[in-house]
């Protein structure tokens, strides 16, 4: 019992002291923070709220709102933010987490346990992305720079969802406001404060002047402006009016690096594109089919046509910058001797026909039926191509009336156990794995054994077992990842995002 | 009197026209498939926590049940609130009006500044060379995307000359004015080539009526018939398919907003389609419905105002 802890201690205390650069040792006032960043993105901004924010919204909340641990730029683990150390008793449910004395909010005000406390005891209750939370039994504010977190049963990744932008910590009931009112002008720890916002078109920050690292922000202000289409975007980049691009299309990137002035940049994603295939068809209740299907996609000539050779084709159903990623998985990579063999294997030998529900509108999709319809004539496999729109198509697939389908997956945290539990835990997951009706005991066994052993050698072994069984068993067909990519004005300088999406403005700086 | 009743009755024919609106924009959103709680719980939503959303939006309720709490808000001056934002359908569609009202007006203003110049320089010499070449005009204007249109005025006068920013509104009336110059210019590319044609067929049409004859007959100025008497009337055919094309127009500003990133009520409504946000299609939707009906209302008003010899049979 104790060999364990001692592993999980030493593993906190590497990813802690691995981090020591972010330990600063007093507060200084910022000095003269300058340049105005315009950043254009094809989302509109919908909400402050931790709990209801989605890709609209995270990223810019983020820059307002900080958590206690932040994901570090590999994406594979956390490191200490607004907290300064973590550490677990030997009954490993009892997390006790110190936080920083130095950090205020914008308005001037210390951060203290009560607003951790707060915050978690809100998010935990949350219906948007409170299931992230549900581990967590209590929170008690022990010392003003004290919490102590007690978890229903051992929990890994308990960092790593605290890590999440739903964990943010806000000021104690809201600064004595209502929800509504705070979330209209919010107050955070962040480098920035929130200055206008103009629904439908942009939503400014300018530095927060209270920021607990010394010297930051650089920036003077940052202002994220909504502009739907790609070409605008672009023609806004060239002519000096935006200073970055937020995904622009892969397609335009060997465009956009002939432009005098434009830095083009993709940052590795823990993003997965995938083709789920619905068990409840006969034909796909086959391993032997849904093998030979996934030997048929040939993902080279996809990346080609999608993502003008910006991605990779994917082995396992995480992705590189996931924690406890295997490269070793022996994901299905094309191959059409072989998709025939498993063919003949099945019990449709003889042919079969099957149907893909595509995305209506969607270039990527398009491209990716027709390439596999092509391909999977070649092996006797006739596929016919139904468009649905988006929110339409969700829905049908949703209700399983659908044989095969696009779906993807965007990484909220580091660890793996949020993918997993929702594609792999039927019951704990709650949609029968992506909405493709798997069910292998023995991996839904092996996901819980990675929520709960702490020692990150068991981890690894219990995640490894699951990726390799999904990969033979070809539970879906991992197609690509994909990188975010961004242009921007060479007047930008230290711009990173992280394959979780954190941009840290902070670090940014803007020359004339 | 005449006119008088006229207009009451025509007035009173807008309320089951409006009713009907109601029900069919109610009924459209509702048919559609798509769950709002998708968009509020992203790809993370499971069968449990949908219904937990369903349930707090009210739209786990029965359909009739729901258009009579629509019905009910409408009639007490509400439009209900955004699903996503909460806040009001009323004030978000206020916020966005004002870019929705500058691409409207002047759209339509640089459309009769293109259009009827351009027509009277066609009709004064009717089968001639710049008769031809203006009656070719329409069919360029209709063949040409507005997208790809408002594009290439980027090109040309945000990103070359940079006279106009490339996109945006702005915070203060200048700013909003020079930005609206290239939308409106959009707008206007695309609209002209139809009242063009109304126009010119209609001069054509008046300069051989009787009265125009007299007018010449009695010596009048070439310029003075053609000021008083022959664009004057014109112009009553071209305010009817103004009106009948002010659905055209909403619809071009809803692809124009985008192509300028305007924050007008075409995105607002394009963004709520996208993510079902039933209250604000509902809302927006019935606004523009209500615009476009009393549009034309108006149009058979100031119709029947100019042209006494129109009633209703």
């Amino acid at each position: 019992m104790k060999k364990p802890f001692k592993l999980l201690t030493a593993a906190i205390s590497v990813s802690l002291a691995a981090t020591a650069f972010i330990a600063v040792p007093a507060h200084a006032d910022n000095a003269s923070p300058s340049g105005d960043l315009v950043l254009e993105r094809n989302q509109d901004f919908a909400t402050f709220n931790p709990d209801l924010a989605q890709n609209d919204s995270i990223f810019i909340q983020q820059q307002i709102f900080e958590p206690l641990f932040m994901i570090n730029q590999d994406g594979k683990n956390v490191s200490p933010w607004l907290a300064k150390s973590a550490s677990v008793a030997s009954d490993k449910v009892t997390w006790t987490i110190k936080l920083r004395t130095d950090v205020k909010f914008s308005d001037g005000t210390p951060m203290t346990s009560a607003d951790v406390k707060f915050s978690l005891d809100t998010a935990v209750k949350g219906n948007g992305w409170g299931f992230l939370d549900t581990a967590i039994k209590s929170v008690t504010a022990t010392a003003p720079d004290t919490v102590v977190i007690v978890t229903n049963t051992p929990w890994a990744p308990l960092l790593s969802d605290l890590a999440c932008f739903s964990n943010a910590i806000l000021p104690n009931n809201y600064g004595g406001q209502t929800a509504d009112a705070f979330f209209k002008n919010p107050i955070g720890t962040g480098p920035f404060k929130f200055d206008s916002w103009v629904p439908g078109s942009y939503i400014k920050f300018v530095a927060n002047k209270n920021y607990w690292q010394p010297g930051k922000p650089y920036l003077n202000s940052v202002t994220w402006k909504y502009v739907p289409d790609d070409n605008t975007r672009a023609l806004d980049l060239q002519s000096g009016q935006s200073d970055i691009n937020e995904f622009p299309p892969a397609t335009s990137v060997a465009q956009l690096k002939t432009t005098p002035g434009i830095v083009v940049t993709p940052f590795p994603a823990a993003q997965s594109e995938y083709l789920a295939m619905n068990e409840k068809v006969p034909a796909l209740a086959d391993v032997h089919v849904r093998r030979a299907l996934s030997y048929a996609l040939d993902r080279k000539s996809i990346i080609k046509v999608v993502l003008a050779g910006l991605g990779v084709p994917s082995n396992s159903i995480l992705a590189p910058n996931v924690g406890y990623y295997d490269p070793k998985t022996p994901g299905i990579q094309f191959d059409l001797k072989k998709a025939a063999a498993e063919l003949a294997m099945s019990k449709f030998s003889k042919g079969l026909k099957l149907e893909y529900l595509s995305s209506s509108g969607s270039v990527e999709d398009r491209a990716m039926s027709s390439i596999f319809q092509a391909d999977l004539k070649k092996i006797g496999v006739t596929l016919t191509i139904k468009a649905q729109e988006p929110k339409v198509k969700r829905q049908t697939q949703k209700a399983m009336n659908y044989q095969i389908t696009s779906t993807a997956w965007t990484m909220d945290i580091s660890d793996p156990d949020e993918l997993m539990t929702f594609a792999l835990s039927p019951k704990e997951g709650g949609t029968f794995d992506f909405y493709t009706n798997y069910n292998n005991p023995s991996v839904v066994a092996a996901v819980k054994a990675g929520q709960s052993t702490v020692d990150p050698v068991a981890r690894q072994k219990a995640y490894s077992y699951a990726q390799t069984t999904t990969a033979n068993e070809a539970m879906m067909m991992y197609v690509y990842n994909a990188p975010y990519i961004y242009s921007w004005s060479k007047k930008i300088t230290g711009f990173q995002v992280t394959p979780t999406l954190q941009y840290h403005m902070e670090n940014v700086k803007k020359s004339n | 009197m005449n006119f008088l009743s006229y207009t009451v009755k025509r007035f009173m024919q807008l309320i089951p026209v409006l009713f009907g609106i109601s029900l069919g924009i109610f009924s459209l959103i509702h048919l559609v498939p798509g769950d709002p709680a998708d968009t509020i719980l992203g790809q993370r939503a499971d069968a449990a926590r949908s219904a937990q959303v369903h349930h707090a939006l009210g739209i786990d309720r029965p359909l009739p049940e729901q258009y009579l709490s629509f019905l009910n808000h409408l009639l007490h001056g509400s439009l209900g609130n955004s699903f996503f934002t909460q806040q009001s359908v009323a004030s978000l569609i206020q916020g966005r009006l004002a870019v929705t009202f500058f691409l409207l007006i002047g759209g339509v203003l640089f459309s009769i500044l293109i259009s009827l110049p351009l027509a009277i320089f066609a009709a004064s010499k009717e089968g001639a060379v710049r008769d031809q070449v203006v009656r070719v005009i329409p069919i360029i204007g209709l063949g040409m995307p507005q997208v790809w249109t408002g594009l290439q005025l980027i090109l040309l006068f945000g990103l070359k000359f940079k006279w106009f920013p490339v996109s945006g509104f702005g915070d203060t009336f200048w700013q909003h004015f020079r930005s609206a110059i290239l939308p409106c210019m959009a707008i206007a590319i695309s609209l002209s080539p139809i009242l063009i044609r109304s126009l010119r067929s209609s001069i054509l049409q008046i300069m051989e009526s009787d009265f125009v004859l007299t007018a010449n007959a009695k010596g009048l100025k070439k310029s003075r018939i053609l000021a008083l008497h022959i664009v004057r009337n014109a112009v009553i055919a071209s305010v009817t398919v103004l009106g009948v094309n002010i659905a055209y127009l909403v619809g071009a500003t809803v692809v124009i907003e985008r192509v300028f990133a305007l924050p007008g009520t075409g995105s607002l409504m394009i963004n709520a389609i996208g993510s079902r946000d039933f209250p604000v299609v509902q809302g927006v939707t019935l606004f523009f419905a209500i615009a476009v009906v009393l549009v034309n209302f108006l149009t058979d008003v100031v119709h029947a105002a100019l042209d006494p010899r129109v009633v209703i049979k």
